[in-house]
């Protein structure tokens, strides 16, 4: 898991948010969340979803305030609604929320990776310190939970169909190679990355998508020669 | 090659979903183990009343030996598997593969994408320039070099080529999605598409 999200492009995914918000958010304000049929009724996994938020108030301030973010108040006030998921059958995803759930995706992604990197410096480290390792385990006990609960429910999905356009500028989240040194540089300073896995070499992501980009570059010339009569 | 936005978009999703495909699998998992141990319960309690019908197995509390049998929650910890050594493919099934890519029909012309007599020159020329490419590239490390190694073994040494196994690696949770939907070689599925149809991670 550990090696999924410190890898180059999970990492490139994760910055995309971070670096287009501004864009991500023109969008959002373009969007006709109204007439989108949907985004009127509430989704699977939004309740779940809308409850888990209710239930964990204090540990999303403490989240937005470790991660200098914008509180998430949008998203529990929506949560917490007559006509939200939980008491009536609106979404979670509006546009009033919209963009608490981007900074909401983007924190607990960041958060989860930076704790999956403290259990595993725990855990190959100092095995004695039972406080640490208990700490590092229960912080990621939560995030994974509050993680899933996030990418499950179908406002993720909608999320990216309208920071993408339904899909047009979904260019814009996809990993690119030549970034991919910018990109362990931004996981090393989110503590998502290890150092250590800096100094040593590759990760096996990275193995695989060096690898891989060599074939693509191989049967791109491969296709190019079929082509020509 | 165009591919539709609303695909890249599914792919997209899906792929940041693999970055707690083991909590969702788990999950999954004490779903469907629950379900098992419903459905057995019921099993067991049908087999109570007629007792000559055979007795199946499932997650029993040992303790409990009477007719109100209770089931010991499922709760799974996240776990991983050995991985396995395959077979290499071996050279004559890629020359094969890459003869039937090209012998493929165009559908729109309803003609061979290339003609057969023009195959074989042009499988030698692609393996050519594969090799070409995997030698013009810098020194790989770690498990890039492995499959660059093996590809390399593959098609230089043709026939006779002596490159190690690749290690494959089980995906755990659909593994055990399969003994928890399948305990016992009875009701195992019988087909190649029903045990993949069973492994998809959703």
């Amino acid at each position: 898991m550990y090696r999924r999200i410190s890898g180059w492009s999970a990492l490139a995914f994760i910055q995309s948010w971070f670096i287009y918000e501004p864009f991500f958010k023109a969008r959002i304000e373009s969007h006709d969340f109204l007439h989108d049929p949907e985004l009127i009724r509430r989704g699977p996994g939004d309740k779940t979803l809308a409850k888990h938020l209710l239930g964990n108030v204090t540990a999303l301030e403490k989240l937005a305030s470790k991660l200098k973010l914008p509180d998430f108040q949008p998203l529990i006030n929506r949560a917490k609604s007559g006509a939200g998921p939980i008491e009536g059958e609106g979404a979670l995803y509006t546009k009033e929320t919209a963009l608490s759930f981007h900074q909401l995706v983007y924190g607990t992604l960041i958060w989860y990776g930076s704790s999956l990197r403290r259990v595993k410096v725990v855990w190959e480290g100092d095995y004695a310190n039972l406080a640490s390792m208990k700490s590092a385990f229960m912080d990621l006990k939560i995030l994974s939970r509050q993680l899933t609960y996030i990418l499950c429910p179908s406002a993720y999905q909608q999320h990216i169909k309208v920071i993408t356009m339904k899909g047009s500028g979904v260019i814009t989240l996809l990993p690119k190679y030549d970034q991919r040194e910018a990109c362990l540089k931004f996981g090393s300073e989110k503590k998502i990355r290890d150092s250590k896995d800096r100094l040593s070499g590759k990760s096996q992501t990275e193995d695989r998508t060096e690898a891989h980009a060599g074939l693509v570059s191989s049967l791109n010339e491969v296709y190019r020669f079929i082509q020509i009569p | 090659m165009q591919v539709e936005q609303s695909l890249r978009v599914e792919g997209l999703v899906k792929w940041v979903r693999t970055f707690t495909a083991q909590i969702i699998a788990k999950r999954t998992l004490e779903i469907e183990c629950e379900s098992l141990a419903k459905a057995l319960k019921q099993s067991e309690n049908e087999a109570l009343i007629d007792p000559d019908a055979k007795r199946p197995r499932g997650i029993l509390d040992p303790n409990n030996q009477s007719s109100n049998i209770s089931y010991v929650a499922v709760q799974i910890s996240l776990f991983s598997v050995s991985s396995s050594r395959y077979k290499n493919p071996s050279f004559s099934e890629i020359e094969t593969a890459i003869k039937c890519a090209l012998l493929q029909r165009d559908e729109s012309t309803n003609e061979n994408v290339v003609p057969s007599e023009g195959v074989q020159p042009l499988v030698d020329r692609i393996i050519a320039i594969i090799c070409q490419k995997l030698d013009a590239h810098p020194k790989w490390d770690g498990e890039a070099g492995r499959i660059r190694g093996m590809f390399k073994a593959l098609l230089s040494n043709g026939k006779n080529h002596t490159a190690a196994p690749p290690t494959i690696f089980v995906h755990a949770e659909a593994v055990l999605a399969l003994l928890a939907k399948y305990p016992d070689n009875s009701r195992t599925p019988s087909t190649n598409q029903a045990i993949r149809n069973i492994c998809v991670v959703r």
